[in-house]
């Protein structure tokens, strides 16, 4: 008599127990799911319009280097990977679309800085593209201001014009920033240099930003556009300091 | 709902939460791919032409003819920078000697072809830029040196901003010129430390005191890179 409501109860007990392991099972799957869904929403609004604003301090002016860096970052990470076999380059382009536009601006934002300064930084970059896409000089000026807040660095002259004339540097008065000759064997990180020759072959033009010095002492790494193809960045070509001359930026 | 287990049995129950949990997995997924696919980048950048792959390339398909080119016959206010130009062909061209490329009035520096043959295309980049405000004529011709297509455009007012191709050139040149060695230095042997100083000067810290033994293994040294000691000056320092 006894036997089968036990057996009732053994089953019933086997049910409730494999149950309760499928609850679990079923708990830890929608868990999972919801980080892989959040992290897939943090890639995909990163080409939305959607604005997150993340607080941050400002960048001070001393991280210009890092300023450029994360527009050099910004922009390969918003323009199509290269396809295999290297013949075509589409990583890094600057002449953008709005789809990279917007991309480039959002990630800037999450890197901390404010509203404001990508802001500045998104209308200086229309001033930086006179061919539709941002060169050396452009890119200089736009890092600059993402981490300055000025827009009114380095307008619209040629690097060499900009060299032979240094006034030019200084002509704005409504500048913040201010800039300074530095001597080649003083140069630091966030230093810009210009092309100035090497030896008597003559200006080029190009302008880049100063990474880091390479441990022959020769040569550095520059962080610039325009190389090796017009509008794409590059944030370790490395160039002889003979050819450049540099100046470093202060906030006035 | 105890019935309803009852009813369906341990194995049935297990089945049916293997099945939701396979639904909402593949809901995820079918999410996970929309979503990338809808926010794809627009990849409609204005990059140059793929190569033509529809025919294979004969070598009795010259002369040739161009069926475009870039700049557009009379374009105006075209950006003087470094930019490309580019000759679209109605057949293969099979190397780059079999047309002459030509700019009137010449550039202010020079014009490499980049892309490869055969191809249904030549591409020049122009390295240093052009002059601003100009017209050029740009002559196709065959390896005969008669004329396939001539045409002109007008660069604008405004000048353009860098030459990073040309300044990569002349760097190039220069390290080539001044620093044949600077990609072995700094160098470090149990004799002695070498470094590059200035342009065509190189230092070395002798870390022995036979003089005449480092000067050896340093002139060696550079021997072995194909590279004339007496092309650079060499300072001995002691520090042993």
């Amino acid at each position: 008599m006894l036997r089968k409501p036990m057996a009732q109860m053994s089953k019933l007990k086997t049910i409730a127990q494999n149950s309760k392991l499928c609850g679990r099972l079923i708990i830890i799957m929608v868990i999972v799911i919801y980080y892989m869904l959040h992290s897939t929403y943090s890639v995909a609004q990163s080409y939305s319009n959607t604005v997150r604003v993340k607080v941050g301090t400002q960048p001070e002016t001393s991280d210009f280097a890092k300023a450029a860096q994360d527009v050099a970052n910004a922009y390969k990470a918003c323009t199509p990977e290269d396809p295999p076999g290297g013949k075509t380059k589409l990583n890094g382009n600057t002449r953008t679309n709005n789809a990279v536009e917007s991309c480039t601006l959002n990630l800037l934002q999450e890197r901390g800085y404010s509203g404001d300064f990508v802001e500045k930084f998104s209308k200086r970059r229309e001033r930086a593209k006179p061919n539709g896409c941002v060169e050396c000089l452009g890119f200089n000026a736009i890092s600059l201001t993402l981490a300055s807040g000025d827009t009114t660095t380095l307008l619209q002259n040629s690097p060499v014009e900009i060299l032979e004339n240094p006034s030019l540097l200084n002509s704005d008065r409504s500048s913040l920033l201010t800039y300074t000759r530095t001597d080649s064997d003083d140069i630091q990180p966030g230093d810009i240099g210009f092309a100035s020759g090497c030896d008597s072959v003559g200006s080029a033009g190009h302008a880049l930003i100063f990474k880091r010095l390479l441990p022959d002492t020769i040569r550095f790494e520059g962080i610039e556009s325009s190389y090796p193809t017009t509008c794409f960045v590059n944030d370790a070509q490395t160039h002889p300091k003979d050819c450049y001359t540099f100046f470093r930026v202060r906030k006035k | 709902m105890e019935k309803l287990f009852y009813f369906l049995g341990a194995h049935k129950t297990m089945l049916l939460f293997a099945i939701t949990g396979a639904a909402l997995v593949s809901l995820f997924w079918a999410f996970f791919i929309f979503n990338k696919r809808q926010n794809i980048p627009d990849q409609s950048l204005p990059f140059p032409t793929a190569y033509p792959s529809a025919q294979k390339p004969s070598p009795s398909q010259v002369p040739f003819q161009a069926v475009e080119t870039s700049p557009q016959n009379n374009e105006k206010n075209v950006y003087p920078g470094e930019i490309e130009v580019s000759i679209f062909t109605n057949v293969y061209i099979q190397s780059n000697k079999s047309f002459i490329l030509e700019f009137s009035p010449p550039l202010p520096y020079y014009f490499k072809i980049t892309n490869t043959f055969p191809a249904k295309q030549v591409i020049a980049k122009i390295y240093g830029g052009l002059q601003t405000n100009t017209t050029y004529t740009a002559v196709l011709k065959d390896s005969f040196g008669k004329t396939v297509y001539s045409w002109n455009f007008t660069t604008s007012i405004t000048p353009a901003q860098s030459s990073s191709s040309l300044q990569v050139d002349k760097e190039k040149a220069y390290l080539e010129k001044y620093y044949p060695l600077v990609d072995y230095t700094p160098y470090k042997t149990g004799s002695f430390d070498i470094v590059y100083k200035t342009k065509s000067t190189l230092e070395v810290k002798m870390k022995i005191s036979d003089r005449e033994k480092v000067k050896q293994e340093v002139i060696d040294w550079i021997k072995s890179h194909g590279v004339d000691p007496a092309t650079h000056s060499i300072n001995y320092i002691n520090s042993f």
